[in-house]
């Protein structure tokens, strides 16, 4: 409990200038805008994932493609040939040496790659309900950090920190914490807003025998 | 009080109640469930295996559900259970504690094939921990699944996935990736010392468990805690029964002791009643000790069905010793009562006695005790109890005799009615048929018996939601010897762990190195992982080296994993849960394909084997219950007929059931089809005591319904009360059987009360003549051919004709018999019925022959009168008499004497079936000068009768065949028969005397006439009924002797004997 407390002292005293309620409430609805707005979404994309007693971070690379409205593809390079795709309600992924997995998400579920629909998809009013939002501006990027209301016992989740370009509200990346000092951290680099995208690139994988 | 008429049933008492004793003390009561069932199934033998030597029947689960799933109560509930001795081991899952997992997987590794375990030891080579370490690692890159981490965070060498890799070695493990510090809910496995077997025993452990979740539950939480398991179940069941039972002896009894009073008014009737069936079940009891040793509490409970067919035949002895009509013949009554409870019992007993050859011993017991209690019962209503009633002589209220007399009134006017109205019933439901066989009336589905509020069922399906389990089947395979075991067992599943495996332990732990320790701390090390990482591993390690030591026996994961036990019959077996993805079934089925010798350990598999045995037998045995039912009706009174209406109850009670189950959108489980042959008994009995009691009574339905209405009323209201009891209860088992129970006697009483009399009743008031053949056309016919056959050829034919007759009027013939057998000692000589329809014949051809020659030819043909003095004396110019005569001989002979009187008289006639016939008739006698006067069975025919009488018209009538309402019985030699009491009224109300003529047909071939000296009643001291009775008397006299002379030519074609 001590570390957390810790962490979170360190994540805040690190934030800057935090902005006001009427600040914060602008921001976030000019972001949902921008965000709304987006029909497709593509990144070059670096993972980044800390758990406690690692004593190296263990880092991944690929591709994230969205479409709206709730369909989501991390395709991995490094490790070559692994992918989660996210449509509606499933989730499809594939490790290596792994047969695919397919799941249907059941509301409050936890599952791979969610934090990241959320940032397209949720509504605000969602986004409010679930979590108190805090914006904090460093030089010229925006800390959004939002902290579950309630406690998730199957989630655990402290806290999801977004870092955004304050010029053009652009997400550079996104952090997620989560208790006994665990994280993942993605982020984003030649974001490309609206280009048209090949369908097939959500096209759910053929079947195999469920895991 | 004659003691020799108490003496059979004291006797009885004397030996009965000391073994009785004997019996009741030596008796063992039984009170398990699966001793009931079929042994020879292979299902019931499967389940019975592995209840008797594995864990779950002592076994307990305690469910923790929010907010009472937390690790304090989880942990104080633990601690409190390990201090009572009764518990030998609990375990917990729901919360990731490291100490039972490993314990798990380390027992689950030493029951491992030797050479799989040396593999597994291999792991631990320096080279393969950085190997496995470096794929533990690179699959923390790239897509991130929760559950993985923590499985890799876990066992970062990934042994669980090894292990659950190797053929016979899946570990029932509980899914580590969704256990958590704040989980869904904590399951707390709770081993008994000692199985838990019996009812006494689950409810006991179960009582004690619920003061210790008491006392550590604070109330608030206590409705998210749950107690289930088979013990569980088998506690709540149990306990539920034995108050269900307090609630339907409580009403069944208060509401039957009120019943009586309110028809009785008598608290002497149920306190008689209930020594005889005390009596009777001591009886039971007996039979059950010499016949099994052993009775189930359960066979006792459904004994119960012996105390409600057992108290009407108390019933019916009661009721008739409440009737003290002058006019009952009482000797004969007690017969005819005492026949119909010994024909009910053997009825019913042999119908129940045909369960004997089911497949369940549970019913075995029950038919066993059911059917020597009910004769039992028989005796000691019969003889005991009636006794008793003929010495203290209790008396019925009067309104029971004027409600029976109202429905015996109703169904002698509405019969035809009636059946009117049950054939357009029967028709609708054909048309019906179509629509309504789409309904199920049975429906098998085990869910529909669990009582919505049942703790144990509620808990399973919390654990069922919460753990998101597949359901599996449990199947027990056997071997001579662990090889052949295992062999079998990777048949039915070949991942299937098999613990405790004695030769691969002592093989395991005799390879088993220890100190691995250094190695993985090292390679964790290396490859970038704190220690922590290895924690569980580390456990693990230090486990084995615990157990290679002998330090360790794995004693609680031993207990709540071990699933191989030596057998009853010696060898190993084991239990298997395998996977079901369809149905369980089609599960069954791939496991017998692949191996024939297993066995399903499955309750709900068991069950529904148990259902298709029950169909089956209920098939196979329904036909011989037929069989003995048809067999005992036709005894009853040696005839198809009462076959049939037993039948037709059958038909109408199964029917109602069937149509009042349709409308009130019921259906029947499979308890309820218990209730089938105990209907079967209740309408059958209810058809028997109606039709031998209208038969009896020899068609006085007043009298009849006097002994029967009540009865059967009340019998049917105790027995719906009894089996009716049940729906107050709160098991859905019972409240279904009781449900089914009452509506169908509800059906069975209705047919008995009100249709078999009507059917009874319609044939009856049914023509007794033939339809066909009594038609004015024949009589033309016949007057046309007589004449042109000439007196030997028309006899002749007549005769011929005659025994046609006979052979295709079977019912006619037995009208004849039993009439004859008044006459005639029994069994009446079929000759002499054969040789009454010959005379018959005969002499309708010299009816019609008589009838187309002159007088004078007519006369040659009689032998001089005699008693022709009567006549002149007493039928003067101006003076009446009342002519009588009986269906004996040619009795229209008679006109020819009486065509000389002046007025010429009148001859009585019950109006043709139809008008031409009439005329033919009347025709026929004018033609001998007698004139025809038609008149009912009514007041105003008697004024105009004595109006003619006055007027000194003479009238002409036949006095043996009596309406009911005015007869007199009159005793024969070997019986009694009515004779109409209206000669006697007519002359007492006129002053004009009777005239009794007699006409038979010598060996001759001519008649012999007989007047015989005239009566001439004058009114005695008494009342009127007494000096109609005593004249009746002596006009029947003369005509008793007549017949009793010429039984063969005695006409009588409806049955009017009473047997004495």
């Amino acid at each position: 409990m001590v570390s957390i407390c810790a962490a979170l002292a360190f994540t805040l005293t690190a934030r800057g200038e935090v902005l006001s309620a009427a600040e914060t409430d602008a921001f976030i609805t000019a972001f949902n805008a921008k965000q709304g707005a987006t029909q497709t979404y593509q990144a070059e994309l670096t993972q980044q994932l800390q758990l406690r007693g690692l004593k190296r971070p263990a880092e991944s690379r690929g591709q994230l493609f969205y479409r709206a409205p709730a369909e989501l593809l991390l395709r991995y390079d490094q490790p070559a040939g692994e992918f989660l795709l996210l449509k509606d309600a499933d989730v499809w992924f594939k490790k290596t040496d792994r047969p695919l997995v397919h799941r249907h998400q059941v509301a409050g579920g936890a599952n791979p790659g969610k934090s990241l629909l959320m940032l397209f998809r949720d509504d605000p009013d969602g986004v409010r309900r679930q979590f108190n939002v805090t914006v904090a501006r460093t030089n010229s990027t925006l800390q959004v950090t939002l902290t579950p209301k309630e406690k998730d016992p199957h989630m655990r989740l402290v806290a999801i920190e977004n870092v955004v370009r304050e010029a053009d509200l652009e997400v550079l990346s996104v952090r997620t914490i989560f208790e006994g000092q665990n994280q993942i951290t993605y982020e984003f680099t030649n974001p490309r807003r609206n280009a048209p995208l090949d369908a097939a690139l959500f096209a759910p994988p053929p079947q195999e025998p469920l895991r | 009080m004659k003691l020799r008429r108490f003496l059979p049933s004291l006797i009885a008492v004397a030996v009965l109640v000391p073994v009785s004793i004997w019996a009741l003390l030596t008796l063992k009561l039984q009170s398990e469930l699966v001793p009931l069932f079929p042994p020879h199934l292979k299902t019931v033998h499967g389940v019975q295996l592995s209840m008797s030597v594995l864990s779950s029947a002592q076994e307990v689960m305690l469910l923790l559900t929010p907010p009472a799933a937390t690790g304090d109560l989880a942990d104080r509930l633990e601690r409190e259970l390990k201090q009572w001795p009764a518990v030998e081991a609990v375990s917990e899952v729901g919360r990731p504690r490291l100490e039972p997992l490993v314990e798990m997987i380390a027992w689950g590794l030493a029951n491992l094939p030797p050479e799989t375990f040396a593999e597994f030891q291999s792991l631990y080579a320096p080279a393969n921990l950085s190997n496995r370490l470096a794929q533990t690692e690179s699959q923390l890159a790239g897509v991130l699944d929760g559950r993985d981490l923590f499985l890799l965070r876990f066992d970062p060498l990934q042994i669980l996935p090894w292990l659950q890799s190797q053929p016979q070695a899946a570990l029932p493990l509980p899914d580590l990736a969704n256990v958590s510090e704040t989980p869904p809910f904590i399951l707390l496995k709770v081993r008994a010392r000692q199985p838990l077997r019996g009812f006494e025993q689950c409810q006991e452990f179960i009582a004690h468990l619920r003061q210790i979740v008491d006392a550590v539950v604070p109330a608030s939480m206590r409705p998210a805690v749950y107690i289930t398991g088979q013990p569980a179940f088998v506690a709540e069941n149990s306990s539920q029964m034995k108050g269900d039972i307090t609630i339907m002896v409580v009403l069944a009894v208060g509401l039957t002791w009120l019943l009586l009073w309110v028809f009785y008014r008598s608290q002497a009737a149920l306190l008689w009643m209930t020594v005889v069936l005390a009596l009777a079940l001591l009886a039971g009891a007996v039979a059950a000790r010499l016949l099994f040793g052993e009775l189930n509490v359960i066979s006792i409970g459904f004994a119960s069905i012996l105390i409600g067919l057992g108290s009407d035949y108390c019933i019916l002895v009661y009721h008739f010793h409440t009737q003290h009509d002058p006019a009952l013949d009482r000797e004969a009554a007690w017969r005819t009562v005492r026949r119909s409870i010994w024909l009910s019992a053997t009825t019913t007993s042999l119908a129940f006695g045909a369960l004997y050859f089911s497949s369940f011993p549970g019913m075995q017991q029950l038919v066993v005790l059911i059917a020597a209690g009910l004769l039992a019962t028989a005796f000691f209503a019969t003889t005991l109890l009636a006794e008793i009633l003929r010495h203290t002589k209790p008396v019925a209220p009067q309104w029971l005799t004027h409600a029976s007399d109202w429905l015996a009134a109703f169904e002698t006017r509405r019969a035809r009615w009636i059946v009117g109205v049950v054939a357009g019933l029967a028709l609708a439901a054909v048309l019906v048929w179509p629509v309504a066989r789409h309904y199920r009336f049975y429906e098998p589905d085990f869910d529909r018996l669990q009582p919505a509020t049942s703790e144990a069922y509620q808990g399973l399906r919390e654990l069922l939601k919460a753990t998101q389990a597949h359901p599996t089947l449990e199947v027990m395979v056997t071997g001579r010897d662990l090889p052949e075991l295992r062999a079998r067992a990777a048949r039915v599943l070949p991942s299937a762990l098999l613990a405790p495996q004695s030769d691969f332990i002592t093989a395991n732990r005799q390879q088993w190195r220890s100190g691995h320790q250094a190695d993985v701390r090292a390679a964790l090390e290396t490859a970038g992982f704190e220690t922590e990482w290895g924690a569980a591993t580390l456990r693990l390690l230090d486990e084995l080296d615990r157990w290679a030591a002998g330090k360790s026996d794995f004693a609680s994961a031993r207990l709540f994993l071990s699933n191989v036990a030596e057998s009853p019959t010696g060898g190993p077996m084991a239990l298997l849960r395998v996977p079901v993805t369809n149905d369980l079934a089609s599960a069954w089925a791939e496991v017998s394909a692949h191996e024939p010798s297993a066995l399903s350990a499955s309750w709900r598999l068991m069950m529904e084997d148990l259902q298709h045995r029950v169909l089956t037998d209920a098939r196979r045995l329904s036909l011989w219950m037929l069989v003995a039912v048809v067999a005992v009706s036709w005894w009853a009174r040696r005839s198809w007929r009462p076959v049939a209406l037993n039948g037709l109850a059958l038909v109408l009670t199964f029917g109602g059931l069937l149509a009042i189950l349709w409308l009130t959108r019921e259906v029947m489980t499979l308890q309820s089809l218990l209730t089938l042959p105990v209907l079967l008994a209740v309408a059958v009995e209810y058809s028997l005591y109606m039709q031998l009691g209208l038969h009896a009574h020899a068609g006085d339905t007043r009298l009849a319904f006097r002994h029967l209405t009540v009865p059967v009323l009340l019998m049917g209201l105790t027995t719906i009360i009894g089996f009716g009891a049940p729906v107050a209860t709160k098991q859905p088992m019972l409240k279904n059987f009781g449900m089914v129970m009452a509506w169908g006697t509800f059906a069975a009483m209705m047919t008995g009360l009100v249709v078999i009399p009507a059917c009874e009743l319609f044939r009856r008031n049914h023509p007794h003549h033939s339809e066909t053949l009594y038609r004015a056309r024949w009589f033309e016919w016949g007057a046309w051919l007589a004449p042109r056959l000439g007196w030997s050829g028309a006899r002749r034919l007549g005769r011929w004709l005659g025994e046609l007759y006979r052979l295709t009027h079977p019912q006619t013939a037995d009208a004849v018999r039993s009439n004859l057998a008044a006459v005639k000692p029994a069994p009446v000589d079929e000759a002499l019925v054969r040789q009454a329809f010959r005379n018959y014949g005969a002499t309708l051809a010299d009816y019609f022959l008589l009838g187309t020659r002159p007088r004078t030819e007519v006369l040659d043909m009689v032998e001089p009168p005699v008693g022709l003095e009567h006549f002149q004396e007493i039928c003067g110019p101006g003076q009446a008499a009342v002519i009588v005569t009986a269906h004996l001989g040619l009795f229209e002979l008679g006109s020819l004497f009486t065509a000389d009187l002046k007025p010429p008289p009148l001859v009585l006639s019950l109006p043709e079936p139809s008008v031409a016939l009439g005329r033919w008739r009347a025709a026929y006698r004018q033609r001998w000068g007698a004139e025809t006067l038609e008149v009912g069975d009514d007041q105003f025919s008697f004024v105009k009768i004595t109006r003619e009488l006055a007027k000194g018209r003479s009238v002409a009538l036949l006095a043996d065949r009596p309406s009911d309402t005015n007869r007199v019985w009159v005793d024969f030699p070997h019986g009694a028969m009515p004779f109409s009491t209206g000669p006697v009224w007519l002359s007492l109300l006129s002053g004009c005397p009777i005239l009794a003529v007699t006409t038979v047909r010598l060996p001759s071939g001519r008649y012999r006439m007989e007047a015989h000296p005239p009566l001439a009643p004058k009114w005695l001291n008494g009342s009127r009924e007494e000096t109609v009775e005593h004249y009746t008397r002596q006009l029947a006299a003369i005509f008793r002797k007549a017949i009793c002379e010429y039984p063969d030519q005695w006409y009588q074609f409806v049955p009017l004997s009473r047997s004495r």
